[in-house]
C-alpha cells in the first residue's frame, strides 16, 4: 500500500456522480483492514484529514475531497464467505464489494439481499455510509436493518468489531466499545435530517453518517431466501388525480396484513415519462420497451413477493380492481413475474437517475444543471407532498419531474432550470418548500446524504443547538477532526 | 386469419456441451424465451390485430418449456402448445423442423406461420427455412418490417447484408422475423395472470400424424456437431471503386477461380 499523486491518472477521483469537482494532492487504494486503520493513525499522526470514497456513485459529492488525502476502498472488493444454517444466510464481505457482486452470490443460492438501492456498481461501503433506502425499503427497510455486523474503523484508526444487538442505545446513552459513553443531546429531535431514534443499534446509527465518524470496512450481510412468487406491475394512468387515489388505496392496503407483501411502489410523473421517451434512442435499456400506452400522464410501480401463489394472485386482483376503480384501463398495465424477469423494470427505476445525472442545460455549470429534493414526510401525507411539488411547479413555471417511493412519502423532485434566471428561481423554489416540509415535521435529507451539494441547505435550515449536537457527536468520534466530513459545520 | 408462431426455450445462461453427443447440457441452466422469438410474437399478434386472426403459440421441448407457451399467452396469444415426448428430444434442425411441421399439420391449416431468425443457443438462423421446405411452402427470411397483409398476401421488407428488398409471399407462407422495431409488448396484469392458469394443449409422440419414433429426435438428426468454437474473422473489407466492366471482369474472374478451384 503506498499514497500516489492523483495527478494525473486518477484525476477522475475527485468526482463522483454529482459531476462536482474537488481538489486533493493524494490518493490510497486500501486493500484490507490493517491499511485503512495504518493509514487512518498517520493521517492522525501528520495531523492530517481524510475523504473516504467506493466507487464514486453518490450523487451529493460525498466522495468528493476538499484537500487532504483520499481513501478510496473500491480495491476491497473480495467476498470472504457465505455461511448457511436453518436460522440465516451471512455473506460476509470487504466494503469495496458492490450491489451486483451482491446479488449475483445471493442468487446463486436462492437467496438476496433485500434492500435494492438499485445502483449495481454501489459498494456495501458508500450503500451503508448513505444508509440508502431504494424502492423495496417499503417492506425491507432500510439498507444498515440487513447488516448483522461490521467492522467499525474510528477516525482515530481504531478496529471495532460490533454485531447487531452487541450495543444498543437505552435513554439517549450508548456504551461504546472503546468504554466510553456516547450521549445523544435532546436537541437533536429539532434535525431536519434523521440522524437517531431511540430504538436504534450503534449500527444504525452509524449508518448514514457518511464518513463523518469513521468508516465501515467489513460487512456481515442477512440474506433472506428469495420468495416463490415475485411479480412487477407498472400502472399507468391518463390523470395524475387517478395516480394519487390509487397509491391512497394501495396505502390502505398496505396498513392491513397480508399473505403476499407490498415491496415497493415508485411514483412517475409526466416529466419522468417525457424524460424517458426522450432518452430512448440513447439507451439499450429504454431502446428495448415497447412504447408507453397512448395518452398516459403518469404511472406507479409496484412489486409484490410472496411464497402462496394463489394468495399472491388474490392480492394482484384486488390492486387491478382498485386501478379499475380509479378509471384506469386494465390494458394500460405492465406485468412481469420472476426475478430476472423483472429486473427491466428495476433498470427502468434506475435509470431515472440515471438520466438525470447526464442531462446537460447549455449555459449552465455542471453542479447548477438541476436541483433535485430529497425530502420526505410522514407517509399519511403523500398526497399532501406530491401535491405541494405539483402546485410549485405550476406556480414558478418551470420544468420538473417526480419520483420515488410514494407510500413512504419519499419522492424526489427534481428542477430543471434552463437558464440562469430559472435557475435561481429554483434556489427560491427549494427553500420556499423546504420550509414548508420543515413545518410538516418531514426531513430535509432521506436517503442519498448531504454531501458537497447539500450542505447549504442544511446549513440554512439547521437550528444552531442542532449543530451543537451534532458538532458534540462528532468530537466524540473524532477529536482530531480528521474524517473530512462534513465541514460546513465550521 | 390463421397465424402460428413458433417459439423455443433456451438456456438463461451459458451452458456446458457435452463433448461426447455434442449437445448442449441444458439441465445445468434455468430455461427463458429465445429473445428473438418475442419479436415473433409481437409482429404475430400485430397481424391477428390488423386482420381480426387468430394466434397460436407451439414450442417444441420438455415440460418445463410450457413456461416459454406461456410467455406468448400472457402477449397475447390465443391458444399454446407444445410438442413434448421423449421421442423428440436431441433433434437438430432438420429433427425440430420436422416435429413442428407435424404439429403444425394437426392444429389445422395455418395462413401464416413466424418464427424468431434465430436462436441463442442453436444460432443456425436455419431452422424456419427447414421448416417452409418441410412443409412445402415460401418463406421470407429476415424480415425488418411487415408492410402490407391482403387477404391474399403479405409484403415484408428484408434486411439483408447488401442492402433491403421487399418480398411479397401469398399464404400460405412463413416469416422469420429479426429483432428490429416494433419492440415486443410487455403482458397486460390480466393477460399475464389469464396465462399463468391458462390449459397448455400438450402433444406427444402418439398425438402426431407420423407415430414412428424413428422419424423423430436424435436417431434423425442429420448435424453431428465436433466442436463448438467463436469464428474469429479478422478479414479486412475495403470497398472497391470500380467501372461497370471493371466490376463485371472481377466477378467473372472469381467466378472463374471458383470453378477451377
Amino acid at each position: 500500500m503506498k499514497t500516489e499523486n492523483i495527478m494525473p491518472q486518477y484525476q477522475s477521483f475527485l468526482s463522483d456522480e454529482s459531476q462536482l469537482s474537488g481538489y486533493s494532492n493524494d490518493i490510497v487504494f486500501a486493500s484490507n483492514i490493517n491499511d485503512i486503520c495504518d493509514i487512518l493513525k498517520q493521517v492522525n499522526k501528520e495531523g492530517n484529514t481524510v475523504t473516504v470514497q467506493g466507487a464514486r456513485t453518490g450523487v451529493v459529492g460525498g466522495a468528493v475531497p476538499q484537500g487532504g488525502l483520499v481513501l478510496n476502498l473500491s480495491k476491497m472488493n473480495q467476498i470472504r464467505d457465505k455461511t448457511q444454517n436453518e436460522k440465516s444466510s451471512i455473506l460476509r464481505v470487504q466494503a469495496g464489494v458492490t450491489l451486483e457482486q451482491i446479488e449475483e452470490a445471493a442468487n446463486a443460492d436462492n437467496l438476496f439481499f433485500a434492500p435494492n438501492p438499485t445502483e449495481p456498481t454501489a459498494t456495501i461501503g458508500g450503500i451503508f455510509a448513505s444508509n440508502a433506502l431504494g424502492p423495496n425499503s417499503l417492506f425491507y427497510g432500510a439498507s444498515s436493518t440487513h447488516i448483522q455486523a461490521l467492522s467499525w474503523i474510528t477516525p482515530k484508526g481504531e478496529r471495532w468489531a460490533l454485531a447487531r444487538g452487541d450495543y444498543r442505545f437505552k435513554a439517549n446513552k450508548c456504551l461504546l466499545p472503546d468504554g466510553t459513553e456516547i450521549v445523544i443531546p435532546a436537541d437533536l429531535q429539532h434535525s431536519p435530517v434523521k440522524i437517531f431514534d431511540e430504538s436504534m443499534d450503534l449500527i444504525d446509527f452509524l449508518a448514514g453518517s457518511e464518513g463523518a465518524l469513521g468508516l465501515a470496512a467489513e460487512f456481515e450481510l442477512r440474506l433472506l431466501p428469495l420468495p416463490k412468487e415475485i411479480w412487477g406491475v407498472v400502472y399507468f394512468f391518463s390523470k395524475p388525480e387517478q395516480a394519487s387515489a390509487f397509491a391512497k388505496k394501495l396505502f390502505e392496503w398496505n396498513n392491513n396484513e397480508h399473505h403476499a407483501a407490498l415491496t415497493a411502489a415508485e411514483f412517475y410523473d409526466q416529466g419522468v415519462l417525457e424524460l424517458i421517451d426522450a432518452s430512448r434512442q440513447d439507451c439499450t435499456l429504454l431502446k428495448a420497451l415497447p412504447p408507453f400506452p397512448a395518452n398516459v400522464s403518469t404511472a406507479i410501480y409496484t412489486e409484490l413477493f410472496g411464497d402462496d401463489s394463489d394468495l399472491l394472485e388474490e392480492a394482484l386482483m384486488q390492486h387491478l380492481d382498485y386501478f379499475s376503480d380509479v378509471g384506469g384501463k386494465e390494458e394500460n398495465t405492465w406485468a412481469e413475474s420472476g426475478f430476472s424477469s423483472i429486473r427491466r423494470f428495476r433498470e427502468l427505476r434506475h435509470a431515472i437517475p440515471s438520466l438525470l445525472n447526464e442531462m446537460v442545460t447549455p449555459g449552465l455549470k455542471n453542479q447548477e444543471k438541476r436541483w433535485e429534493t430529497d425530502f420526505s414526510g410522514s407517509p399519511e401525507m403523500f398526497d399532501d407532498f406530491l401535491k405541494t411539488y405539483n402546485q410549485a411547479l405550476s406556480d414558478f413555471g418551470l420544468k420538473g419531474l417526480i419520483y420515488g417511493h410514494v407510500l413512504q412519502n419519499k419522492m424526489h423532485l427534481a428542477l430543471l432550470p434552463e437558464t440562469t434566471e430559472q435557475q435561481s428561481i429554483c434556489k427560491d423554489l427549494v427553500y420556499e418548500i423546504s420550509q414548508w416540509v420543515m413545518q410538516n415535521d418531514g426531513f430535509l435529507i432521506t436517503e442519498n446524504g448531504i454531501g458537497l451539494l447539500k450542505q447549504s441547505l442544511v446549513h440554512d435550515f439547521m437550528p444552531p443547538m442542532v449543530w451543537a449536537a451534532i458538532e458534540k457527536i462528532r468530537l466524540h468520534f473524532d477529536p482530531n477532526k480528521t474524517m473530512k466530513y462534513p465541514r460546513k459545520v465550521e | 386469419m390463421k397465424i402460428a408462431v413458433c417459439v423455443k426455450q433456451v438456456p438463461a445462461s451459458s451452458v456446458p456441451m457435452d463433448e461426447t453427443q455434442g449437445v448442449l447440457m441444458r439441465s445445468m441452466a434455468g430455461g427463458t424465451i429465445n429473445p428473438w422469438d418475442l419479436h415473433a410474437i409481437e409482429a404475430a399478434l400485430q397481424v391477428a390485430e390488423q386482420t381480426g386472426g387468430t394466434v397460436t403459440a407451439i414450442s417444441m421441448g420438455p415440460a418445463s418449456a410450457e413456461q416459454t407457451v406461456r410467455v406468448a399467452l400472457a402477449m397475447g396469444a390465443n391458444k399454446g402448445v407444445l410438442l413434448c415426448d421423449n421421442a423428440f428430444a436431441g433433434a437438430d434442425v432438420y429433427a425440430t423442423a420436422f416435429t413442428l411441421s407435424q404439429g403444425l399439420s394437426i392444429l389445422g391449416n395455418f395462413d401464416l406461420i413466424v418464427c424468431g431468425q434465430q436462436t441463442t443457443d442453436g444460432d443456425t438462423s436455419q431452422l424456419p427455412f427447414s421448416l417452409a421446405t418441410q412443409m412445402g411452402i415460401p418463406a421470407i427470411g429476415w424480415v425488418k418490417k411487415i408492410e402490407t397483409i391482403t387477404e391474399s398476401a403479405i409484403t415484408a421488407k428484408q434486411e439483408l447484408s447488401s442492402g433491403t428488398q421487399r418480398v411479397t409471399c401469398p399464404y400460405p407462407c412463413l416469416l422469420a422475423v429479426g429483432q428490429g422495431d416494433p419492440q415486443p409488448r410487455i403482458p397486460t396484469l390480466k393477460n399475464k395472470l389469464r396465462a399463468k392458469n391458462a390449459s397448455v394443449e400438450i402433444i406427444g409422440l402418439q398425438g402426431m400424424p407420423q407415430k414412428e419414433e424413428t422419424l423423430y429426435g436424435l436417431c434423425v438428426s442429420p448435424t453431428r456437431v465436433v466442436k463448438v468454437y467463436e469464428n474469429n474473422i479478422q478479414g479486412k473489407k475495403e470497398p472497391l471503386k470500380l467501372s461497370s466492366q471493371q466490376a463485371a471482369a472481377c466477378l467473372l474472374k472469381e467466378w472463374e477461380d471458383a470453378q477451377n478451384a
